[in-house]
């Protein structure tokens, strides 16, 4: 593979964490934190860095080596249980994944086309990147990921004049106990950020480029959220589906471009897709390194497709995903916390190869 | 119904079709993978779309997890 810079690691963090949480919780955020949301993304963001700092010691203790590699060669049958639970659960990433964007794409910008064919073509171009293997995941976050970091820093000089100060109002009341509940909400999909350390070596994975990259994504989150409130209000995108999506919708680019939402959504979708194709990525990086005999590039079409079936039958209905959020932060903190945690205790090189 | 199977069909056809030379000549464990995935992926589609009371697993999930969720 191609020398990884820390550049691309960076965006790759921010990529795969910040195009998804835009869209699917910053509503359930809003009902419960109010005009303190952001809040709530600096709790899980700060409960993140430390399970990455805890992962990324214990991927330091193995030098060239990610997790996955470092995990299996360590335990032959406990490291690659856990590489196992691991895969199972950014599988579940994945299906979730192509379920939201199939939604979105079906209520928001194609409402006649069946959604098993938009799901099926989100599915069919997701395959085509990851099969790509790393170059291309890499070489697609390094043209998209600064895009749409310069596009979210770009809303907030458009819509100046439209944002209304008066809705964070009272500032200095904050809500703790409905901050913490978002902070619940958003620590599962923060926590994405803690694949860094299993697909990069420690060679060329340091923890400041997980900070970077966690400082960044809270940052977009944050402005967002903000110009959410700022602009829509508490109780409207409280009450949206996709809030960030109205938010974009009301912007307005002098008399000449009224519909910047086109622009946005038209720069967003591919970063949306690279997404999704990370998680087929690790999925089969993953899958090749419990099993060395299997080809991680060949499974990518067999897993995106069983996938794409998976996508229907975890999710009865769009309101079932949002909903099932709640439950599934206790399913991601056993990822999350629980497994870094037990990572940082067990694993360490064998007494034979320190002497 | 049918129609809606061919979907899947078509595409783990075509799945095949481009891959299955170059599969034949990779160990046997990556043939049985990619049939196990593609015939499961059959099944689950096959459940999801035609059965009338489908089981969902968030469904499912979020009975048993929802005594565990602190709010």
């Amino acid at each position: 593979m191609q020398k990884i810079t820390p550049r691309q690691i960076v965006l790759l963090g921010v990529t795969y964490v910040i195009n998804l949480t835009m869209v699917n919780i910053p509503s359930q955020i809003v009902n419960r934190a109010s005009q303190h949301g952001y809040l709530s993304y600096l709790l899980a963001g700060a409960l993140v860095l430390l399970m990455l700092f805890f992962l990324t010691r214990s991927s330091y203790r193995f030098p060239g080596k990610d997790l996955f590699q470092s995990l299996t060669a360590r335990f032959p049958f406990i490291g690659r249980a856990i590489v196992l639970l691991y895969i199972l659960f950014f599988f579940m990433i994945l299906v979730r994944d192509i379920r939201i964007m199939t939604d979105f794409t079906n209520v928001i910008l194609l409402p006649v086309t069946p959604i098993l064919m938009i799901s099926l073509c989100i599915s069919a171009t997701v395959i085509y990147i990851a099969r790509g293997g790393a170059r291309t995941v890499l070489g697609i976050t390094e043209l998209y990921g600064p895009i749409m970091i310069i596009v979210v820093l770009i809303m907030p000089v458009i819509a100046l004049r439209d944002l209304d100060f008066n809705l964070m109002k009272p500032f200095f009341y904050v809500n703790w106990k409905g901050v913490t509940e978002g902070g619940w909400l958003s620590v599962s999909y923060l926590g994405q950020l803690l694949v860094l350390p299993f697909i990069f070596s420690s060679k060329d994975y340091k923890f400041k480029y997980g900070l970077y990259s966690m400082l960044i994504a809270l940052g977009v989150l944050t402005i967002l959220i903000l110009m959410a409130i700022m602009l829509l209000g508490v109780p409207v995108s409280g009450r949206m589906m996709y809030p960030s999506y109205e938010l974009v919708r009301q912007m307005r680019v002098t008399d000449f471009l009224d519909r910047f939402d086109l622009i946005v959504v038209a720069l967003w979708y591919p970063a949306v897709l690279l997404n999704i194709a990370i998680s087929l990525y690790i999925v089969c990086y993953g899958l090749k390194n419990v099993i060395p005999t299997v080809s991680g590039k060949m499974m990518a079409a067999p897993l995106g497709l069983f996938a794409y079936s998976c996508a229907f039958w975890f999710y009865q209905n769009s309101i079932e995903l949002f909903e099932f959020n709640r439950q599934w932060t206790v399913i991601a903190l056993f990822f999350i916390v629980v497994l870094p945690l037990l990572i940082f205790a067990i694993h360490r090189p064998s007494k034979a190869r320190i002497e | 119904m049918i129609k809606l199977l061919l979907i899947y069909i078509v595409s783990a056809l075509i799945i095949w079709l481009i891959d299955h030379k170059v599969i034949r000549n990779l160990p046997k464990v990556n043939r049985w993978f990619t049939y196990i995935l593609l015939v499961g992926g059959m099944v689950i589609f096959t459940y999801s779309l035609q059965v009338k009371h489908v089981m969902y697993p968030s469904v499912w999930l979020g009975r048993w997890l929802s005594p565990l969720v602190p709010y």
